[in-house]
């Protein structure tokens, strides 16, 4: 089932996608627990992936 | 070439479900287990969001040097890319599938139910030595545990100064997958770095062997002892497939143990040893090992996965609903033999197999996407199979019942529609050797593309068939006030017989007919330019 985002939640994703980095957010000392991570992976797939036809060599 | 067209994607518990079609050298991929899948459903859990790039990559993942073991420190590059990583995971499941065939069944718009590819999180690397190969092999903890390294010995088993061994788990989040869901193949990969070793060792040299884990692993040396010798992959994947200098993913094909432990509550552990350290096996006398990538901080596309096809599914040969009982399958696949439903019970039945179809007594049935040879309806019963591909060998609604087939494939042998029965059938792929309406019966076949041998309608039955595409018939016999009704037919008729008050219309029909009737026969436009 899919799942929805609060906005909060996206707008503080977004942040991290415009000003840094997934990796650089889950590398700081202070880090974020797995399902968070996991959850900030799905936002930035989903943002990135465009509903079109892709051709792979 | 593999194409890969994004239908749509969501955010899920655990990661991303992608919607995909897909071709593979400009023929589009027939999904789920028999092909008619057009878009499948493709599950990716911990997904993956870097993608190896050793001249643009800017985040660098190491691993240390293993001076016991003589392994050298490594280093990656990889690139923040999740459109690149999600590509490479779908177009990386998609040729490993089981479940892939061609176009030729197809049903278009079809969703298939789902392909899960979980990424390891964490996968631990685990090393152990000792001067007695025994007691090394027999430990329950090891020297080492890695849970950081991306670049290490997926098996390793050797005698250099001393034994060495290394063992692997990999805990994987199944816990997405629905717990009815059947299980009809899974795959655990491992991605070799292009600088995978093989060793000295020929005599008795290693391959890796895929295994369970006992208990739940700690997270320290103790999971070492907890790697387990019971195999979940009856082929072990070769030392030399991970020497040949080109970095890919390894398979190991799930046996049915294997399967049968995969965990759809909670995590699925696996474990991986090599195939020389079980407890029969012969003592290394030099190097055998190999390479691999773990899992990395935050996820590569080279990371450890598990590959699992599933399906809704219920198996029962056998179902019998009665005494107003209500019975509902919401997508099975199964093999069922008879479902019979009497005296006012209803049953609903969607995506089934099945042998016989019985309906009585004032009972209801709805059976939708059904492969049924027989379909029996009795006493005002009312069966309806909607969207079926059937394989029908006889269709008998008797005594006031009323059965309806809509969109179905059918090779229909028999058809028999009788006392005050009414049949329908619409776009019919059908194989009928006889239809026959009796005594007040109904039968309305629309659209159908047909084989029909003998056609019969008596005793102020009503039978119509409309639009047939191509029809051969031998025999039309009409008799007693009975109507039958063809139009824009393509027929070949032999013979037809009309007796009492019949009325035989035949419309736009492209027939060839050896003899008519003498009575009341109307014929239009039967000869077309």
């Amino acid at each position: 089932m899919a799942k929805i985002l609060t906005k909060q939640k996206i707008d503080a994703f977004d942040k991290v996608l415009r000003d840094s980095s997934i990796h650089a957010e889950i590398i700081k000392p202070e880090k974020m627990d797995r399902a968070t991570k996991v959850e900030l992976k799905s936002h930035a797939i989903k943002k990135a992936l465009k509903l079109k036809k892709y051709v792979r060599n | 070439m593999l194409e890969i067209e994004i239908i749509e994607s969501n955010i899920i518990e655990g990661g991303i479900e992608v919607f995909v079609r897909a071709w593979q050298d400009g023929k589009q991929i027939g999904f789920g287990s028999n092909g008619t899948v057009d878009i499948e459903r493709f599950r990716l859990i911990n997904p993956p969001v870097l993608v190896q790039d050793e001249v643009n990559g800017d985040i660098v993942i190491r691993t240390e040097e293993n001076v016991e073991l003589q392994l050298p420190a490594t280093e990656t590059r990889y690139r923040e890319d999740p459109e690149e990583a999600t590509l490479r995971a779908l177009e990386e499941t998609i040729l490993s599938l089981k479940n892939k065939h061609d176009d030729s069944k197809i049903i278009a718009g079809k969703r298939g139910n789902t392909t899960t590819t979980v990424y390891a999180d964490p996968s631990a690397y685990m090393f152990n030595t000792d001067a007695s190969w025994a007691t090394m092999r027999a430990d329950g903890t090891s020297v080492g545990y890695d849970t950081t390294s991306t670049n290490e010995a997926v098996f390793i088993s050797e005698k250099i100064t001393n034994y060495n061994a290394g063992r692997n788990i990999f805990i994987f989040d199944t816990s997405g997958i629905p717990d009815s869901d059947t299980i009809s193949s899974a795959t655990f990969s491992i991605k070799s770095t292009t600088d995978a070793g093989s060793g000295a060792e020929t005599t008795y040299p290693a391959n890796g062997a895929l295994v369970g884990v006992t208990g739940t692993p700690d997270g320290n040396t103790s999971d070492y002892g907890k790697v387990n010798e019971t195999r979940y992959a009856d082929t072990d994947v070769l030392r030399s497939a991970f020497a040949n200098g080109v970095a890919s993913y390894k398979d190991w094909v799930m046996n049915a143990t294997g399967i049968a432990n995969i965990n759809k509550t909670g995590n699925t552990n696996l474990g991986i040893r090599a195939s020389n350290q079980f407890s029969d096996s012969t003592v290394p006398t030099a190097r055998s090992f190999a390479k691999g990538y773990f899992s990395a901080a935050s996820g590569t596309t080279d990371d450890p996965k598990l590959v699992i096809e599933h399906e809704v599914g219920i198996i029962s040969q056998d179902i019998t609903a009665t005494a107003q009982a209500t019975t509902s399958l919401a997508k099975p696949f199964t093999k069922l033999r008879a479902l019979t439903v009497i005296a006012q019970a209803t049953a609903s039945f969607i995506r089934e197999v099945q042998r016989t179809l019985t309906a009585t007594a004032q009972a209801s049935t709805s059976v939708v996407r059904e492969m049924a040879k027989t379909l029996a309806v009795t006493a005002q019963a009312t069966p309806v199979l909607n969207k079926g591909l059937l394989y029908a060998q006889s269709l008998i609604v008797t005594a006031q019942a009323t059965a309806s087939l809509v969109k179905t494939q059918v090779t229909l042998v028999a058809m028999t529609v009788t006392a005050s029965a009414s049949a329908t059938i619409s776009q019919l792929y059908v194989l009928g050797v006889t239809l026959v309406a009796t005594a007040q019966a109904s039968t309305s076949v629309g659209k159908v593309k047909s084989l029909l041998r003998t056609l019969t309608a008596t005793a102020q039955s009503s039978a119509s068939v409309v639009k047939s595409g191509l029809i051969i018939s031998r025999e039309l016999i009409v008799t007693a006030t009975a109507t039958v009704s063809y139009t824009l037919g393509r027929t070949l008729f032999r013979t037809i017989t009309a007796t009492g008050r019949a009325v035989v219309s035949l419309l736009k029909d492209y027939g060839y007919v050896d003899k008519y009737p003498e009575n009341d026969v109307s014929y239009e436009d039967k000869y077309p330019e």
